[in-house]
């Protein structure tokens, strides 16, 4: 499968933000480390499904090293000050069946229903229908209410199967 | 209510609608008194106190309470093992208009600090040696103005009280209080106030326990029952159990007080029909508590699958005369069917198999106790009289499902809550339109018989204790040499399930299982604390990262099949 091609674009949050969407790369580590540290425990379950308290260099280097042609991860960025920083980060995965991908969105506590969730996902939906992607799948703590309204917001048509305490989401990207 | 197929198949007697009394659990407790002045209330060790005896030591204790500044509606947190003082505390409390706080005696001070907080208790009633141990250390972090100590002894006949503190002192039960404000004494409370407790306007749907159960996030949360929920209950229960005689009962109590099952099914129904009641502080000392069903003749025995077993496989059973035993409900976990017919032919007596939640105070089902023929192994059984169940789909949960198809098991009925205490999001989330979304998937089949076949949350179920995984990972990550942890539940024949954790360690770091374990020792009820531990150079994780307990569970699975 091809590289996907996603040349840097700004957007606008409803409240104004500018925010810059673009691809993640091996150098990100160190912002990505930045957007761990104002996680709160909740979002940090979410997103690993474990508590994890901290993220050491071996991890990193699983997330900003890129599976080309297999993985897409996109970085939301904002300004501070002069430099943008990492404020979430959305990416998906190829399975075994090329026209599956697991997906994960995560956003800092601090912008965190702003929609910056929802842009993301937009993007990594319409990269993935480009690489023939027809499904998202996601494995999600029941007790993550925000995801499971986000997903609802933003029209998808999802289906959820109950997993052994875990909820499977699939959101079909054919409509 | 309306008719529901589940209702032709209620024992003779058992109405489809109890016609309640409007009476809060302390003016039940008078009730009682005034009918059977005379008959023993509790036994405990050669203790006996008769319900006249009991409702004065309760009218005392809410004196004392009153005197202590706790107002109706204040909290009061009791943290007890099934003792005489746990009867009285709890009546006491209630009596005084306060809201009871149940508090597991096996609480290490992470989990007392979050309980005590978020309740904000005004007063605890605690045992010396849990005062010492576990409380009166991080005293400053907690919210009590006073605390109210008893020792296992003070209910002591003579000469166990004198011979207790030789014994206790080598078991850690016998300690040594230092005088400190605010730290009072149950007996000498009891002994200079007068039982004349401040009148309450009682209000059924008033605040009657915060009864603290295990939440997926990790802390634990306080479901809201109100006076209807737990006097409704008992009453519930006493339409079903219709072979229960009034003032002639013996109530074993080994379930303890402070979950819901042993609160309402033992406590509280042997109040409602004035039944003898032997307190058992430990359940797991089986020849104890045999020598206790023959001594007193115990007549009903709430418990769980795990004590059967235990008493069935007691060596020479067989030759012991348990046959005083004629009601016993099972709870907590499934019911083997060889167990159930096991002990039913050793007693003679009817084990019911039913079904409950904390938030729902917690019985909601059972299975038919005199019509064998209507008890169907495997089953939960059939909703309790004026209780609606239904299965919905999984998805919305505003489908009902048909008979024989999987969903939500959801609840309506007038033991069902009013809330998580201060979290009006998770309230919503599992209360909607009056109907408690239990959690728990099940079916129904065409009789309206229920059937549990798994949870929508991460849980293990070990011993008959709910425990969320995700608790035990948080204790873990706070290990200095633990880098990643994930708890799973591992069938165990003794408790249902048990705990394992596989634990990758941070680089460069060794730690042994005991060490592991001992360390959990610290910062977990011992129900909570993993029996095993698999150290592991990665956890298995899907491609965006995320931890798959599933994988983990599969393996066990398959390590067991291989072996």
């Amino acid at each position: 499968m091809p590289r996907v091609d996603f040349p840097p674009r700004l957007a606008r949050l409803p409240d104004g933000t500018e925010v810059l969407f673009r691809l993640i790369g091996s150098e990100d580590g160190p912002l990505l480390l930045e957007l761990f540290g104002v996680l709160s425990p909740e979002s940090i379950y979410h997103r690993f499904l474990t508590p994890v308290k901290e993220v050491r260099s071996e991890h990193l280097q699983r997330f900003v090293e890129i599976d080309q042609g297999r993985e897409v991860a996109l970085a939301a960025c904002i300004r501070d000050g002069d430099r943008w920083r990492i404020a979430g980060v959305g990416r998906y995965h190829l399975g075994p069946d090329e026209d599956e991908a697991e997906v994960a969105i995560l956003v800092g506590d601090p912008w965190q229903c702003r929609g910056i969730g929802g842009l993301l996902l937009q993007s990594l939906g319409d990269l993935a229908r480009s690489q023939g992607v027809r499904r998202f799948t996601s494995t999600v703590d029941p007790g993550n209410l925000q995801l499971l309204k986000f997903a609802r917001f933003y029209g998808y048509r999802t289906a959820r199967r109950y997993e052994d305490g875990l909820i499977r989401l699939e959101t079909n990207l054919d409509e | 209510m309306e008719a529901r197929p589940w209702h032709r198949f209620y024992d003779e007697g058992v109405p489809a609608s109890v016609s309640y009394e409007d009476l809060t659990l302390p003016q039940i407790l008078d009730r009682t008194a005034q009918r059977f002045p005379d008959r023993t209330a509790l036994l405990f060790e050669g203790f006996r106190m008769t319900y006249r005896e009991l409702k004065e030591a309760v009218d005392r204790m809410a004196t004392a309470l009153a005197n202590l500044g706790v107002r109706p509606g204040d909290r009061v947190a009791i943290q007890l093992p099934n003792l005489p003082q746990a009867v009285i505390a709890y009546y006491g409390v209630l009596r005084s208009g306060a809201v009871a706080v149940m508090t597991n005696p096996m609480y290490v001070a992470r989990e007392i600090e979050h309980q005590f907080n978020d309740s904000n208790a005004k007063v605890a009633i605690l045992l010396d040696a849990l005062w010492m141990k576990t409380s009166r250390p991080i005293r400053d972090r907690l919210p009590c103005e006073h605390y109210i100590l008893t020792g296992i002894k003070d209910y002591l006949p003579f000469p166990k009280n004198f011979l207790f503190p030789l014994v206790g002192k080598k078991t850690g039960m016998v300690v040594t209080v230092p005088s400190e404000p605010g730290v009072l004494w149950f007996k000498d409370l009891l002994a200079r106030t007068p039982p004349a407790p401040p009148s309450v306007s009682w209000d059924m749907d008033g605040l009657c326990n915060l009864q603290y159960t295990g939440g997926t996030t990790g802390v634990s949360k306080g479901a809201m029952l109100t006076h209807r929920n737990l006097s409704y209950n008992i009453q519930q229960c006493r339409a079903w159990f219709t072979m229960v005689e009034e003032g002639r009962e013996v109530m074993l109590s080994a379930l303890p007080f402070f979950h819901s099952f042993g609160l309402t099914v033992c406590m509280n129904f042997a109040v409602l029909i004035g039944a003898a009641q032997v307190t058992v502080p430990n359940p797991r000392d089986i020849p104890k508590l045999i020598g206790l069903i023959q001594k007193y003749r115990a007549t009903l025995f709430p418990a769980v699958p795990t004590l059967f077993t235990a008493i069935n496989q007691f060596p020479g059973i067989e030759k012991i005369d348990i046959s005083s035993i004629k009601g016993c409900l099972s709870g907590s976990a499934p019911l083997p069917l060889e167990v159930m017919e096991r002990f039913e032919s050793l007693t003679g007596g009817a084990i019911t198999e039913g079904f409950g939640l904390t938030e729902t105070s917690p019985v909601t089902h059972a299975n038919p106790l005199i019509n064998k023929a209507h008890r169907k192994p495997g089953s939960i059984g059939l909703p309790f009289p004026d209780t609606d169940a239904r299965i919905v789909d999984l998805e919305e949960g505003t489908r009902e499902m048909p008979a024989g198809e999987d969903g939500e098991v959801v609840i309506h009925g007038p033991q069902v809550m009013k809330g998580y205490w201060n979290r009006p999001d998770e309230t919503a989330q599992v209360l909607r339109d009056g109907w408690l979304y239990t959690g728990d998937i099940g079916r129904m089949d065409e009789d309206g018989y229920f059937y549990i076949v798994g949870r929508k949350k991460e849980m293990i179920i070990a011993g008959g204790y709910n425990i969320y995984p995700r608790e035990i990972d948080e204790v873990l990550y706070e290990h200095p040499k633990v880098l990643e942890a994930a708890a799973i539940g591992v069938p165990d024949p003794r408790r249902g399930e048990t705990v394992k954790v596989f634990i990758v360690l941070k680089p460069g770091e060794t730690a042994t299982e005991d060490e592991i374990i001992e360390y959990c020792r610290s910062k977990l009820a011992a129900y909570k604390v993993p029996k095993i531990v698999e150290f592991r150079d990665e956890l298995p994780k899907s491609t965006v990262g995320k931890v798959l307990r599933r994988v983990l569970k599969e393996q066990e699975a398959a390590k067991a099949k291989g072996t």
